[in-house]
């Protein structure tokens, strides 16, 4: 029973989570190879091809099996083949299969050439020892939080022969359909978890290996039910402290010296409502220093941010745990998502409670100004193409583009993928891109190569062994520059729609190739 | 929590589940058994629901026409 996926997820991006997110680009400007050591290098394995450090979902559905007396084991995508000539049962997660997620999408749809990721995971179920196990038996199931793209690519599906797609909380369902797996027993082709059937903290069980740069949940859910996120359907669970601990002590038993605390909001963990739990906060966070010199948070909200400052001073108060002599700064991803006030009173409209969706743009800039401050740094997206977007959200997006200019973050445009409430919805295609659409991404563009450039030298790589990397970034940065600013002229010489019918085609056209 | 298993022959349309499963707003866990000749053909057929769902747990099992009825 192998528990496995391809190299752009299994991996800990030379321990710096922000260089993942290159595995969602296509290699342009250096050669492919060049590409995945910069963002994917191999991980460490003992002598079982066991990778010392395992995507945390895989850790989760490996905690589950190992639980229920399945003898289950994460290994790494090179050291497959002495294990499949034994394995009845083949475990495959990822984010981003075949490049239908954000940002993934955009870029594809931008350049005209597939993301790493897309073309690692199908390298991955193309090698000649998966086909073979396949002839013999072997039955493979898939999930993770990209499952619903399996419903789009159903060819791939034929291709290589999956038996079961798992899209959901898979906890409470895997052990059934290993055993059935393991037993010859009919498998269902596709399962979808709904919300009666997740698991409650007591049944997510505790990972028995480490995760990829120390990521632990603290919570499931989020109670903000914006309607374009998956997460939101699912019910608001909090871990209590004991079983955090836990995970951190096997993080830190593997040799890891920092954390990633995740949630779609650190800072409402053990709220009541979205009142923050200042207590619950402190502990947490002098927990995870105990054991890690460095953390980081993997989501906050805006809203929560200023609320949780103006009213508590929170942000000043878990600054000063979390900032010592191994850290000075903090990265964070954050959703603006748009700065319309329209839209996001239709789409989002609990994102900026306790305030009213009216001082939304307010609520943003506020929040950026607290975090430029107390040396937080966001990445944050914003959403092009959401249904029912009218020219005037996407001036006042870029209006509150403006008003952000001088606050460090990366910001990151994404286009809409038809997830949580409005699965059903229509994506947004590169055929779709207005004049609106490219001043916006222009904007973005120029604002994170500034900001990018900045940390790149100043903070986020430290010390002589990331030279090389910082290297390569500086170089693909100036490349990027080089390559925008012709697209740049081109615009302006020829049009927007003369542009879209360049090199680049749709994802949905590029998909099918 | 309440169960329901359904089978959608060839000849039914596949947006009569739509119909059926409204009328059970009760049932949190739906069997699916879809017929059509090859097992992701039987996937493909009920997509667009699959894609609407959201509240309930589902388990979609191919059938060839007229398997174990």
């Amino acid at each position: 029973m192998i528990i496995t996926s391809d190299r752009t997820m299994m991996s800990n991006h030379h321990h710096k989570e922000f260089l993942g997110f290159f595995t969602t680009g296509p290699p342009i400007g250096m050669p492919e190879k060049l590409w995945m050591w910069l963002c994917a290098p191999k991980l460490k394995v003992d002598r079982w091809g066991r990778p010392i450090e395992a995507p945390y979902g895989l850790r989760k559905i490996e905690a589950a099996l190992l639980d229920a007396g399945i003898n289950a084991a994460i290994i790494d995508p090179d050291h497959l083949s002495r294990h499949l000539r034994h394995a009845k049962v083949l475990m495959i997660g990822h984010h981003d299969f075949f490049a239908m997620c954000s940002p993934s999408v955009e870029w594809w749809a931008i350049t005209g050439v597939e993301p790493v990721n897309s073309r690692s995971f199908k390298r991955l179920m193309r090698r000649p020892e998966i086909r073979e196990a396949k002839r013999r038996g072997l039955r493979i199931i898939v999930g993770g939080p990209a499952a619903w793209q399996w419903l789009w690519r159903t060819d791939y599906w034929r291709e290589f022969g999956v038996d079961t797609i798992v899209d959901g909380e898979a906890e409470k369902v895997v052990v059934d359909l290993v055993e059935k797996a393991l037993n010859g027993d009919e498998l269902p082709l596709y399962v979808y978890v709904g919300p009666d059937d997740v698991p409650s903290v007591d049944e997510i069980p505790v990972i028995r290996g480490a995760s990829i740069n120390g990521l632990i949940e603290i919570m499931r859910g989020c109670p903000r039910g914006c309607k374009f996120c998956s997460v939101t359907l699912r019910p608001l669970r909090y871990y209590p402290l004991e079983k955090i601990e836990e995970e951190l002590k096997v993080n830190a038993r593997a040799g890891l010296k920092s954390c990633i605390l995740h949630s779609e909001d650190v800072l409402v963990y053990g709220a009541r409502g979205l009142e923050p739990n200042v207590e619950a906060l402190l502990k947490l966070h002098k927990l995870a220093k105990k054991y890690f010199g460095t953390l980081a948070w993997s989501h906050v909200t805006l809203a929560e941010v200023k609320y949780s400052q103006e009213k508590y001073r929170l942000i000043d108060k878990l600054t000063e745990v979390i900032y010592d002599e191994h850290q000075d700064w903090i990265g964070v991803e954050v959703g603006i998502e748009t700065g319309s006030v329209r839209l996001a009173k239709k789409i989002m409209p609990a994102k900026a409670a306790p305030y009213p969706s009216e001082k939304w743009p307010e609520v943003v800039e506020d929040a950026f100004a607290i975090m430029h401050d107390h040396r937080i740094v966001p990445a944050a997206t914003l959403i092009l193409g959401l249904p029912e977007e009218r020219e005037e959200d996407l001036v006042a997006t870029l209006e509150l583009l403006d008003r952000l200019k001088e606050y460090r973050s990366l910001i990151v445009p994404m286009f809409f993928v038809p997830l949580g409430v409005l699965r059903d919805r229509r994506w947004f295609l590169r055929e779709q891109i207005n004049e609106l659409h490219v001043e916006i991404l222009r904007k973005c563009l120029w604002h994170s190569v500034r900001w990018g450039e900045d940390m790149v030298s100043r903070m986020y790589f430290r010390g002589l062994r990331y030279e090389p990397v910082k290297l390569l970034l500086r170089l693909f940065l100036a490349y990027v520059k080089r390559k925008a600013r012709k697209v740049e002229r081109q615009l302006e010489e020829r049009g927007l729609e003369s542009a879209k019918r360049g090199r680049a085609v749709s994802v949905v056209e590029a998909s099918n190739q | 929590m309440k169960e329901a298993r359904i089978r959608l022959s060839e000849s039914t349309s596949p947006s009569e589940l739509t119909r059926l499963i409204s009328q059970a707003p009760d049932v949190r866990r739906i069997v699916l058994e879809v017929e059509a000749n090859d097992r992701v053909r039987a996937v493909e057929r009920v997509r667009d629901f699959l894609l609407s769902n959201i509240s309930r747990t589902i388990f979609v099992y191919a059938r060839k026409p007229g398997e174990g009825e």
